[in-house]
């Protein structure tokens, strides 16, 4: 885990100092609301339906135990006593009050976390693949590259007023778990033929009201220049990014309507002029990242007959096959807790359970944590031997439930329940969906499937990369959920298509029906899944089943 | 797994009007009452038959409560003083998924 230095833990102790200074300046009356807002929101402090929301940032989703802790405590003590992960892998606590923030600031910080940079026109959290380190894969854990921009991003004065905010997902596998493809830049770590590592790069990703799929920038960027390489696509988004309408100022919409050609020209071009004067990449720089971000000593872990443990319940076997991944060491897998229980909040944890994955993390899983973007906690690390009983402690918990990757492992916006720009609620749509499949007990013949919910166009429940998504909209003052099929967040990036015209909130649960009947009625057999299904008949039947039948 | 009945009808006009905000240190959800202060309760609401009324009130009312609330609007009630648009019904009652918003209070 990387370590905060001194100038860390000294430059976020002065920004909760600075935040209680405006915040008091604003309670007092000084500042307008105009003018407090734009601090806020960079302190990642938003005012949403029925309070303030607090964005928590949670580097490339990696956690301690003693930060998972520290999220439970603020939970308990200044929420309702529990937390929403989010799609970008951070956390939002969503009954904040404005005269608490300061103190939750400074709970943070002492666990070495902020919420610098989770609101505003700048560099985002970056995000990276939530098997990091733990891939079989894997050629380089692209933590170490998300942390060096991590580093390269906070305050950077440059970045702090750009068009639009900005995204950025590494991953250091060909299998892509970060959704590159659908970032403003989108990094994967790769070793070209001889033998040097280097990045891929892709710009002008997004999902949103324009989702686009990031084309190459780059077939490889050597180490030594990514900094100096992403400098010039800030630089060149920064001036000719458009501001005259926020719809169309993410760098995808510069991308679009310049093409990529004379982008890259131009970034290639400043690039190239900066790079004699750039500072040097500091090597002992990323040698200490590089030994922060250091393996565990997998070998004390010796082999281990897992298959005759399962064989011995067949509830912890499902478990095991539904919710572990092959990890690069044999005798450890890495271990996805579904925060999907069925009719649950997706992404929700109360203050209890993030304590119980905190204590199972330190004690039988090296003391890590990550948080997916599928709103799913991670521990990446885990000794085969142990894993019956951190399913016995998950189960009391209510965090075993073997759905991962199944339909009912879905993701949802906060949606109209709680976010000030939905247009329809999502969370319910994704309880019904769970709780019907589940009343069903269906899910495991169903198979993989991704259905993915946002509550407006602006897509923080990816749905266009959803296997089955749903936009919810509002229609002259009622719900209305349109359907997409066949998109895909992975490496094989697909936007996915809308069947037709929406349906209302009583019917959406019915019309997913449907689509996944027709499914298990039609597919070859059960390797075919959902997606492969798609691909082979396109959408006219879907079509006709919708809106013919 | 609670759920809020949402009513809205499609293509509904409002019969009335009252002006919301949220509460600067709390955030909650306030309305302005007859008497001039914010209320957390919608039953104690101002009504008002004019929208551009309310507006022209929701402007005084906001600059001479700037360091109380944030952000003043006007929105569309039904005969039974209840907001017609589905954002303004979950801003009354608290989300659908869990019975700790506004449902604790009113």
């Amino acid at each position: 885990m990387y370590q905060y230095h001194d100038f860390d833990k000294d430059f976020v102790k002065d920004r909760v100092s600075e935040f209680r200074a405006i915040t008091q300046r604003r309670i007092d009356g000084v500042l307008t609301e105009e003018e407090y807002k734009p601090f806020r929101l960079q302190n990642g402090l938003y005012l949403q339906l029925h309070a303030y929301m607090l964005r928590i940032a949670i580097p490339y989703g990696t956690l301690s135990s003693r930060q998972m802790h520290k999220l439970a405590d603020i939970a308990e003590r200044w929420d309702k006593g529990y937390g929403h992960f989010t799609t970008r892998q951070n956390i939002q606590f969503n009954w904040m009050k404005l005269q608490d923030v300061g103190d939750v600031l400074e709970a943070l910080a002492q666990a070495d976390m902020h919420a610098i940079q989770t609101s505003g026109n700048c560099i985002r959290n970056v995000t990276a693949d939530h098997f990091a380190g733990a891939a079989k894969d894997e050629v380089e854990d692209p933590r170490i590259t998300a942390e060096l921009l991590r580093q390269w991003s906070t305050g950077h004065p440059e970045f702090a007023f750009l068009p639009r905010k900005f995204k950025i997902a590494v991953t250091g596998c060909r299998d892509d778990r970060a959704v590159t493809a659908f970032h403003d830049i989108g990094i994967q770590i790769i070793r070209n033929q001889a033998g040097e590592i280097g990045y891929r790069i892709l710009i002008g990703g997004g999902l949103g009201r324009t989702p686009l799929i990031g084309q190459v920038l780059s077939d490889f960027v050597p180490k030594a220049d990514l900094l100096c390489y992403l400098e010039s696509v800030m630089h060149i988004y920064n001036r000719y990014g458009r501001r005259d309408n926020k719809y169309k100022a993410r760098i995808k919409i510069l991308v679009q309507e310049n093409g990529l050609d004379e982008t890259k020209a131009q970034i290639e071009a400043h690039f190239h002029a900066i790079k004699q004067t750039h500072p040097p990449l500091s090597q002992a720089l990323v040698q200490k990242i590089t030994s922060d971000f250091a393996p565990p000593d997998f070998t004390k872990i010796g082999a281990f007959d897992l298959e005759a443990e399962c064989a011995l319940s067949p509830s912890f076997a499902r478990w095991v096959a539904q919710s572990t991944d092959k990890h690069r060491d044999d005798n450890h897998v890495i271990l996805t807790i579904s925060l999907k229980k069925h009719g649950a909040t997706p992404g929700d944890a109360t203050a209890s359970q993030m304590r119980i994955m905190a204590d199972i993390a330190k004690r039988y899983a090296y003391d890590e944590l990550r948080v997916s973007h599928e709103q799913n906690i991670i521990l990446p690390h885990v000794p085969k031997p142990h894993l019956l009983t951190i399913y016995n402690l998950l189960k009391k918990a209510e965090l075993a439930t073997a759905n991962t990757g199944l339909v009912s492992d879905i993701i949802a916006c906060p949606g109209l329940d709680y976010c000030g720009l939905a247009t329809a609620r999502s969370i319910p749509i994704a309880q019904q969906i769970a709780t019907h499949f589940d009343t069903l007990k269906s899910e495991y013949d169903i198979g993989p499937l991704k259905i993915k919910i946002s509550g407006c166009i602006n897509a923080c429940g990816h749905h266009h990369v959803g296997h089955i998504g749903i936009l919810g909209l509002d229609r002259a003052g009622v719900e209305n959920y349109q359907i997409t099929l066949g998109g895909d967040g992975t490496q094989d990036a697909a936007i996915g298509q809308r069947t037709g015209p929406g349906f209302s909130f009583d019917e959406i649960v019915g019309a997913i029906d449907k689509i996944i009947a027709h499914y298990l009625a039609k597919r070859t057999s059960r390797d075919e899944t959902f997606l492969d299904y798609y691909k082979r008949v396109g959408m006219t039947p879907f079509k006709d089943l919708l809106y013919h039948d | 797994m609670p759920q809020n009945k949402l009513k809205a009808i499609k293509g509904q006009k409002p019969t009335r009007f009252a002006i919301t905000s949220n509460d600067l240190l709390t955030g909650d959800v306030v309305y302005l009452s007859v008497n001039g202060t914010w209320v957390l309760d919608i039953a104690g609401a101002k009504h008002f038959a004019s929208e551009s009324v309310a507006e022209g009130v929701t402007q005084h009312s906001h600059a001479a409560c700037a360091d109380k609330i944030v952000g003043a609007y006007v929105i569309g009630l039904d005969e039974a003083g209840q907001p017609i648009s589905n954002r303004e019904t979950l801003r009354t009652k608290g989300p659908s998924n869990y019975f700790h918003g506004k449902q604790q209070i009113t």
